[in-house]
Order: C-alpha cells, then sequence, then structure tokens
C-alpha cells in the first residue's frame, strides 16, 4: 500500500473532487419496484419484545406474583401431608382386624385367642370353664384337670417366687375382653 | 427526517398500521436501491436485494427499539444483503473457473451504468471507484453518493464516526489518485 502524497492531498483537488462525486446521477429505481414491494407488505407487522429479553414488571405486580407463588406451595404441601395421612389411615384399617362386637352385658368379649384357647362358644360355657377351674383349684386331688386351664398357669403356681405375678394373670382370664 | 417523525413512523408501523409501512416503503427504497446499484453496477441484482432488504426488515421491525436511526438500520440490512450476495457471486466464480466454464460476456451494448451515468466523465469518475479496494469504494458510496452522514455511517459498518471520518478522507485520497492514474484531472 502507497501513502497518499502530496499532489493526492491537494485541498483544492479533493473538494473539487468531493464536489463531482455528489453530483453524479442518482439511479432510478424500476416503478414496479415500489409496487411489488408495497405488495409484499406481510400482514400483523407488530412490535414484538426481541427473544431473550423481558420487560421488567413493576413492583406490586412482581410483590404479588411472589406471594401468589408463596400460597400455592403451602396450599400444595398441606394437601400432599393430608393425602399422605388419609392413605395410612386406610391403610391400616386394612391391616387390623375387625374388634369383636360387645357383649350384651356391654363388657368386651374375651379376645379370639383365649376363645379358642378355651374352646368357649358362649359366656355361659366361659362361666362353667371359670367353676370346673375354681373347683380344681380348691380340691385338685378330688378331680381331674380340666382341659380348659391353662396349664402354664397352673404349672408357674407351684413355683412361689411367680405366684403373684401369675395371680394377676389369672385375674386376666377373670375379666372377659382381657387378653390371656 | 427528524428524529421525532422516525419515531412517530415507527410506534404506527408497531402498532401494524399498514399506511406507515407503505410510507416506510415510499420514504426509503429509492436511497436503499441506490446504495445497492452503486455498490453492483448491475440494475437486476440491486432490485432483488432491495426487495430482499425490505423483506428482511419486516421480520426484524418488530423487535427494532428505534435507538438507532431507521434509514441507517434499514441500510446496514441492504449493505449486509449485497456483501452476502458478493460472497456467493465469487464462491459461483470460482467453482466455473475449476469447472472450465466461461460466462457468457455481457456485451457491449449500453449497461445500467451507461444508462444512469450519460457523460462519459461520470463514467471514468464511476469506474474509478469500483478499482478502489472493497471497504474504500462502499466508504465513497456511502458518503458522496449516497449522502449518509458520518453518524450513519457508523451505525451501518458499526465503527466510531470519527474512524468512519479518517477513513472516508483516506479513501477519498485513494480515489484522487485513481482518478490521476486514469487520466481524470480535478485541477
Amino acid at each position: 500500500m502507497t501513502e497518499p502524497n502530496h499532489e493526492q492531498n491537494d485541498p483544492l483537488a479533493l473538494a473539487a473532487l468531493e464536489e463531482e462525486l455528489r453530483r453524479l446521477p442518482r439511479p432510478e429505481p424500476p416503478a414496479r419496484l415500489e409496487a411489488a414491494l408495497i405488495s409484499a407488505i406481510p400482514p400483523g407487522v407488530r412490535r414484538r419484545v426481541p427473544a431473550g429479553r423481558f420487560r421488567r414488571a413493576p413492583l406490586a405486580v412482581s410483590a404479588a406474583a411472589a406471594a401468589a407463588a408463596f400460597l400455592l406451595v403451602c396450599t400444595s404441601l398441606v394437601v400432599i401431608a393430608r393425602s399422605r395421612n388419609d392413605e395410612a389411615h386406610s391403610r391400616n384399617a386394612v391391616v387390623l382386624a375387625p374388634r369383636p362386637p360387645a357383649e350384651p352385658s356391654g363388657l368386651p368379649r374375651a379376645s379370639w385367642g383365649a376363645c379358642s384357647r378355651a374352646r368357649l362358644q358362649s359366656p355361659e360355657a366361659f362361666d362353667e370353664m371359670l367353676a370346673r377351674d375354681a373347683e380344681f383349684l380348691l380340691r385338685p386331688e378330688s378331680s381331674e384337670v380340666p382341659a380348659s386351664l391353662n396349664m402354664r398357669w397352673f404349672l408357674n403356681r407351684m413355683n412361689p417366687i411367680e405366684e403373684e405375678h401369675h395371680e394377676k394373670h389369672s385375674l386376666c382370664r377373670s375379666a372377659p375382653g382381657a387378653l390371656v | 427526517m427528524s428524529e421525532e417523525t422516525e419515531r412517530d413512523l415507527l410506534r404506527r408501523i408497531h402498532t401494524g398500521e399498514r399506511a406507515a409501512c407503505e410510507e416506510f416503503i415510499r420514504m426509503y427504497y429509492k436511497p436503499v436501491y441506490g446504495l445497492l446499484f452503486n455498490l453492483s453496477r448491475n440494475a437486476a441484482q440491486a432490485e432483488d436485494l432491495t426487495q430482499e432488504t425490505f423483506a428482511a426488515a419486516w421480520q426484524h421491525i418488530g423487535a427494532f427499539d428505534g435507538r438507532r436511526p431507521l434509514g441507517a438500520w434499514l441500510h446496514r440490512i441492504g449493505y449486509n444483503k449485497f456483501l452476502d450476495a458478493q460472497r456467493s457471486q465469487v464462491r459461483e466464480h470460482s467453482a466455473q473457473r475449476l469447472a472450465g466454464y466461461a460466462p457468457p460476456h455481457s456485451g457491449s451494448g449500453m449497461g445500467p451504468v451507461e444508462r444512469v451515468l450519460s457523460d462519459e466523465r461520470s463514467r471514468q469518475l464511476h469506474d474509478a471507484i469500483h478499482r478502489l479496494e472493497g471497504a474504500r469504494r462502499d466508504l465513497i458510496i456511502m458518503h458522496y453518493l449516497q449522502g449518509l452522514s458520518f453518524r450513519e455511517m457508523s451505525e451501518i459498518l458499526g465503527e466510531p464516526a470519527g474512524t468512519v471520518k479518517w477513513r472516508v478522507s483516506e479513501a477519498l485520497a485513494r480515489l484522487r489518485q485513481e482518478t490521476l492514474n486514469g487520466g481524470l484531472n480535478h485541477d
């Protein structure tokens, strides 16, 4: 690249050249171009926010939006907790066996396990069992061991150390509804 | 066109007013065509590129915020369209040369430049402009032939106005040398 010499930088010559350049005729576009451009205007030219740029919302709108979002989150958490609680309740309800119906006296029946072991089918049979047990305990040498008697309790009764403990358990047998 | 008028026109375009869109075309299609013709020296290409320029403008005018002059923004789109077309022409010519294909001559009849520039001196001056290196040629065309200000040119070229001014004066000196070499004298 060569540097412009003095002749090139002559101010008068440059001014004349500038003037001549400005006077060069302007090209005129064909007449059809304007019509073509106007017919090509697309419908719905409108203002739009450029992608990736968001208008800042007013402070009041932002605060309201934040409060609404907070409430929504809290409500969701409460709903989830309640649904989980209900679910647990229903699961327990399925797992637990139905409670036996109450006796006419208002006392609950003895547990199913106790009834099975004593082969009790009715309150009358239960009373008979208690009577047999009492007779045997009062006169063990004169009567045979009743089938309904809890043998472990009987044997433990022979052991004076655990006597008091098993006395408590014996009360369970006499109290309808208590587990044996 | 004042900034106030430009802002008002842009606001009307953004509201979807068709009359404002037509006004926008009538206001700018001649300068845009002139720029593209002077750069390409090809009337058909200038016409096509003008249409492409406005098509691109409609695509992006919705997002144009009006912080820059509307005319400069449109000229920038047009100038970029010209540069793209020039690059694809270079690629095509290279491919044709490799294939051994010689493009047909445009003929010896009056071309579009000859029709616009009726006198011999104007034609010689135009030829001298096009003998300049690309960037200098573009600066001379924008500033002297299109009448764009240094500020508008800085928007189009993405350079500071002071830099543009210095480069224009440098390009003018080069053109002066070119005219001297070509036998044109301005003394």
